[in-house]
């Protein structure tokens, strides 16, 4: 027999953060946590006891019977263990009443083809493998519903991982142990198979101490290119996967790449850590990528230098330089063993001075991770560039995460579909307070309608959560019935259910007190100021309540008429509840947009915005609504970013599952010119907000800026594919193609089925549709736009019904409509002389009235006003602007000059527009417009 | 039903068979399979606490299993100290002399003859078993302490596994599974509503079916340690005194 090493229950598990039993006080646990002190304790006299025959006869009234657990010819014992595809139980086979280990895949990846081919894979890989020290594959089945799994040798040894604190002062016995894995491993590669996923969690040791490699899971031939090995949906184990191994070139890896797991693994043994770590994964992809590898002797000077070598070229991050085979390495080991002299070659400065440089490993892997996440959340996300880190559980979903669904409305009157939205609404903003949970933003959850039955996985899948919350509400007279239960989304398992009948003035203690279960659950971590904040009612009045509701209903996506309802109906809230902080906040905001828009650009108006923050500021200084409506009005009213990012970053800290943040965060990044954080922080929004198109169509936006039509389209797709139905969206993507390639029929395309569904299915972008009549030069869709414009704005439809007359060549009508415009802007600018964009306008509008001096001095005034510096969107409006007036007053040479500029930065600007739109018409033919036209093709070139 | 605690009829506890084979008053078989039971329960402590004491687990499994052999295949009692008292301080100083002689022979270790121990890991595999304490006991910690550790988990595993078994074989070990980890709780701690959820009955079921469970269990516990004592009065004492053990290595 051949003991090699300790069983793992030798001594004990350390706890790594040993905690007090709250009842007496003792750390020492049981494995699953339990307290033995107490356990032991309540066998001491003077409590009850109770027989054999009495326990049976109480025990058999409980209508809790098992079904015995079978998998084929198994009984299942115990669950063991979660990998990454499934799960492992202790089992006894029936008829030999031997102990093994089942490995069998989880119920819900049943339905992926590709997991079944990979498990199937997988066991019939390893099964055909016969060596010591491989874990023996004794059966693959399926079960009678069809779940595959198979059977394999149960190790009671553990696992390196947990033997490693003994073994870190026995390092002959460690080298024991890696030669015989090392052997293992090459007769592995004999056969042609890969292991891709040695770390010592995945060595495991028989009851002699026996090693014996187990969880060949990313298996693969050496010999065939299986296309399911493009997406690496699981990276391997950080600390131990070969550097060349996330460059995703799945079919192109070696034997080196398991020789590189096995030094790392013997670092790890004899110094107690693997040989590169870091606070996340990808920091510890990039450095093991990046740099070379710690010395052995440097972390453990008492070992040997022979050692020393053997280790470093394993971890050579040059595949070449490593061992040419894992028989090698062995040889290697065992000559150390018997004292003898070693083969490889004594690492030298020099040689370690070679090239590890490779390319840019950190986007490959962000690529392969965030194609992971795509397919985790059944949306595929193309940013190619991304400055920040994505977090390390990027392709798993995190267990506590949570959506909270509409509610269900029970009462009879439709009127209390408001409240009931309500009650979810509330549950869901204070679950989204706790920092340590992941909660969907509200526009996500709000398009899975009660009524319709609902496929929980599905849901939870296109969301990315693995829990969710759904109830109902009922409201009678002055009662009102709550249920709200908490779902597991993977096992469609109710973990917690709760009924409320209670007066109706208790609403609000309801939903906090169904926050706080819920959080309970998941066992979330919940800080004194999350709690206070939840259990905190947003008012007390239910008629203030009822406004506020209703104001939060119309305020989604808000236009101009909508937001004039939201302000007097947050009004009358605060009327009803002077201390109704989220009123305040979201008037302030309302406000704050009605100003920026230009509705009400007056100093009055400001001063409403102001009030509205200052009071919400006043009621909650600590809370996070308040400083994310004064980021708000720092932002739309004085375009004042630093206090704008201030406010947001406090903001940000009690409200940390808010997309809103990267909202604000996103847009100010790109009135700053910092246009890849602004995509980027709209990418994380995205995330908050899976099902909700305003972040992928503003990704649209920054792509189409900077010209870039491929991410464009593919972001717009998106938005399209999160809301198929959206005319918004469809259109949207179809002006890429005007943009692009100046070809109109996709738009005109998209209008026809939009209208035929809805008539007025085109209002929401009547601006956009203006514009696209523009450039199709067609008079009837110019008509039908206009008629759909909102009269107010900066310019106002006056001034769009002097372009399309224009375009029309109807000089009269053109000359009344501009003069028209210019009387409303000039009523505007004398409330607000500073007003770039107004000034701008008026310079548009006098250029076509063929006021020349006047049209220049308004147009290069406003660029003035605000220049690209300070607001790099508005701003390089603008400076076109200022190339559209001197294109009409005649002043050519100026004109191709300020569009050369303006073709340098990001702006609206694109090929299609230039060919097509009327505003150009002056320029045609000029050889030098020609030129800025084959340069607009191109992408803008960012610093 | 008389949920009243019954009369333990205790008589024949292992320890006390085993006592009675040694005095050759009782039956000599029926003395060695309740040793040998006593000692496939307990080998966990006694291979802990030899493994503590530094040697290599090579020779740590050794050691174990020809100290079991001693005992069980010699009048091991006769010879031993027989200040009775109970079968785990008996079996720690007896354990703690073996070690003492097996130093000073340097004994060449060898396998008994006939007699085949089980193996370790059909063993291992039948009944895992594994305790969590803070490191800075593992460090601290003497040999004897964490014999008693070792001891005090066998013992509350050994009631719960046959608890477990108990319920199992009334084909109710979902509930058993579901109940099992509120078996110390407080009753506040408790939230009966949402285990009732979790097993599909209601709330005032589960608390009679965890009251239920207790007693069971504290039935089982007593009589797991009144096997390794000779008189029943003994067994408060016994687990204080590992309860007392636990606590110390807090």
């Amino acid at each position: 027999m051949n003991k090699a090493t300790a069983p793992s229950d030798s001594l004990a598990d350390v706890i790594e953060n040993p905690t007090k039993c709250p009842q007496c006080g003792v750390i020492t646990r049981l494995n699953r946590g339990t307290c033995i002190h107490c356990l032991l304790r309540e066998g001491l006299e003077a409590k009850g006891e109770v027989s054999r025959e009495v326990f049976e006869s109480i025990l058999t009234e409980a209508n809790v019977t098992d079904k015995q657990w079978r998998l084929g010819h198994y009984e299942i014992l115990e669950e063991i263990g979660r990998g990454g595809m499934g799960v492992i139980y202790r089992a006894r086979q029936q008829h030999s009443r031997r102990i093994v280990a089942v490995k069998r895949i989880l119920a819900h990846d049943v339905s992926s083809h590709e997991t079944l081919v990979r498990f199937r894979r997988e066991a019939e890989a390893v099964a055909s493998l016969d060596h010591p020290n491989i874990l023996p594959i004794y059966e693959i089945s399926e079960s009678e519903e069809g779940l595959p799994f198979f059977s394999m040798k149960y190790a009671t040894g553990g696992s390196l991982r947990t033997a490693a604190p003994a073994l870190r002062t026995e390092p002959r016995q460690c080298v024991r142990l890696m030669a015989k894995v090392a052997r293992g491993i090459a007769y592995a590669h004999g056969k042609g198979i890969l292991h891709r996923d040695l770390q010592p969690g995945n060595v495991l040791l028989d009851g002699n101490g026996e090693p014996m490699v187990s969880d060949f899971g990313l298996a693969k031939w050496l010999d065939q290119n299986s296309d399911l090995t493009g997406t690496l949906e699981t990276l391997g184990t950080p600390g131990y996967i070969a550097p060349e191994q996330t460059e995703c070139a799945a079919d192109k890896l070696t034997s080196a790449a398991d020789i590189y797991s096995l030094g790392a693994i013997l670092f790890y043994l004899l110094t107690g850590r693997p040989p590169f770590v870091g606070p996340n994964v990808l920091h510890v992809i990039h450095q093991a990528a990046a740099t070379p590898a710690p010395r052995l002797r440097s972390l453990a000077p008492s070992l040997d230098r022979d050692l020393e070598t053997i280790v470093g070229r394993c971890l050579e991050p040059d595949p070449n330089a490593r061992y040419e085979s894992a028989g090698a390495l062995a040889d290697d080991l065992e000559h150390w063993l018997r004292h003898e002299p070693i083969h490889a070659r004594r690492v030298g400065v020099f040689t370690r001075g070679r090239k590890w440089v490779r390319r840019n490993p950190t986007t490959t892997v962000l690529l392969a991770s965030v194609v992971a996440l795509g397919a985790a959340t059944g949306v595929m996300f193309w940013e190619r560039e991304s400055p920040h880190p994505l977090p390390a559980s990027i392709a798993a979903i995190p267990y506590k995460s949570i959506a909270v669904l509409p509610f269900e409305n029970l009462s009879a009157d439709p009127e209390n579909a408001f409240f009931t939205d309500g009650v979810q609404d509330e549950i869901l903003n204070d679950l989204a307070k706790i920092a340590d949970l992941k909660v969907i933003s509200r526009t996500s959850v709000m398009q899975y309608k009660t009524g319709v039955k609902r496929n929980v996985r599905q849901i939870a899948n296109e969301l990315g959560v693995a829990h969710v919350v759904e109830g109902s509400v009922q409201r009678a007279a002055n009662r009102v019935r709550v249920t709200a239960q908490l779902i597991d989304a993977k096992t469609d398992a109710h973990l917690w259910v709760e009924r409320y009948d209670r007066p109706l003035d208790d609403v609000f203690v309801i939903q906090s007190e169904i926050a706080k279960a819920i959080a309970g659950q998941l066992q979330a971590k919940l800080s004194p100021a999350e709690k206070s904040a939840i259990e905190q009612p947003p008012t007390t009045n239910l008629i203030a309540y009822g406004r506020y509701l209703r104001a939060r209903k119309l305020g989604a996506l808000p236009r101009i008429p909508d937001l004039r309802e939201i302000t007097r109906l947050l009004d009358q809230a605060v009327a009803y509840d002077p201390t109704f902080l989220l009123a305040y906040c979201e008037l302030a905001r309302a406000h704050a947009w009605l100003y920026f828009l230009g509705v009400d650009h007056t100093p009055a108006h400001l001063a409403l915005a102001k009030e509205a923050r200052d009071a919400a500021l006043r009621l909650g200084p600590d809370r996070g609504e308040p400083h994310l409506a004064a980021a708000c009005v720092a932002y739309r009213c004085y375009r004042d970013y630093e206090t704008a990012l201030t406010e947001v970053g406090l903001a940000r800290r009690a409200l940390p599952n808010d997309a809103s943040v990267f909202d604000i965060t996103a847009h100010i990044a790109k009135r700053q010119g910092r246009w890849k954080q602004s995509t980027s922080d709209f990418e994380r929004g995205a995330e908050l907000d899976p099902r909700s198109v305003w972040f992928p169509s503003r990704a649209a936006i920054n792509y189409w800026w900077q010209r870039r039509y491929p991410e464009a389209a593919a972001a717009a797709d998106r938005a399209v594919a999160v809301e198929p139905g959206n005319p918004a969206m469809r259109f949207g993507r179809a002006l890429v193609d005007l943009e692009s390639r100046a070809d109109t029929h996709p738009g005109h395309e998209a209008i026809q089925n939009i209208v035929t569904e809805d008539p007025s299915g085109m209002d929401p972008v009547a601006d956009l549709w203006l514009y696209f009549a523009l450039c199709r030069r067609d008079a009837t869709e110019m008509g039908r736009a206009l008629a759909s414009l909102p009269l107010e704005g900066i310019p106002p439809r006056s001034f769009f019904e002097g372009l399309a007359a224009r375009a029309r060549n109807d000089a009269s009508g053109a000359g009344t409509a501009f003069t028209a415009a210019r009387i409303e802007l000039e009523k505007i600018l004398r409330e607000q002389p500073d007003n770039a964009e107004a000034l701008s306008a008026l310079g548009k509008i006098d250029a076509a009235l063929r006021r020349k001096e006047d049209a220049v001095r308004e147009g290069r005034r406003a660029v003035e006003l605000l220049p690209v510096t300070k607001d790099a969107v508005t701003g390089a409006e603008l400076l076109r602007d200022l190339a559209i007036i001197y294109a009409w007053v005649g002043e050519k040479d100026l004109a191709i000059k300020q569009l050369e500029e303006v073709l340098r930065i990001p702006s609206e600007l694109s090929y299609g527009q230039l060919r097509l739109h009327p505003y150009w018409d002056p320029l045609r033919g000029d050889p030098r417009f020609e030129k800025l036209l084959e340069k607009s093709k191109k992408p803008v070139a960012m610093k | 039903m008389n949920l009243e605690a019954e009369p333990r009829v205790f008589a024949t506890t292992r320890w006390s068979l085993v006592l009675a084979g040694a005095n050759s008053e009782g039956d000599q078989k029926k003395a060695a399979e309740a040793l040998a039971e006593l000692c496939r329960t307990y080998w966990r402590p006694i291979f802990s606490y030899v493994c503590r004491r530094g040697y290599s687990t090579e020779n740590a499994q050794d050691l174990t299993q020809d100290f079991f052999l001693m005992i069980l295949e010699t009048n091991w009692l006769r010879q031993a100290d027989q200040g009775r008292g109970r079968f785990r301080s008996l079996l720690l100083k007896s354990l703690q002399n073996f070690l003492h002689n097996a130093i000073d022979k340097n004994r060449t270790l060898k396998r008994g003859g006939g007699a085949q121990f089980v193996s370790w890991d059909a063993w291992m595999a039948e009944a895992p078993s594994q305790i969590s304490i803070s490191d800075r006991a593992l460090d601290s910690l003497a040999p004897e302490r964490l014999f008693d550790l070792r001891w005090a988990a066998t013992v509350v595993e050994q009631a719960l596994r046959r608890l477990r078994e108990e319920c199992e074989g009334k084909g109710r070990l979902r509930l058993f599974e579901g109940l099992r980890d509120h078996l110390t709780a407080e009753r506040a701690d408790i939230s009966y509503a949402n285990l009732g959820a979790a097993l599909g009955v209601a709330e005032t079921v589960v608390k009679k079916q965890l009251h239920n469970l207790r007693q069971r269990y504290r039935w089982l516990l007593r009589e797991e340690v009144a096997h390794t004592v000779e008189n029943p009065a003994d067994v408060d004492d016994e687990i204080r005194h590992l309860c007392a053990a636990l606590a110390t290595a807090a």
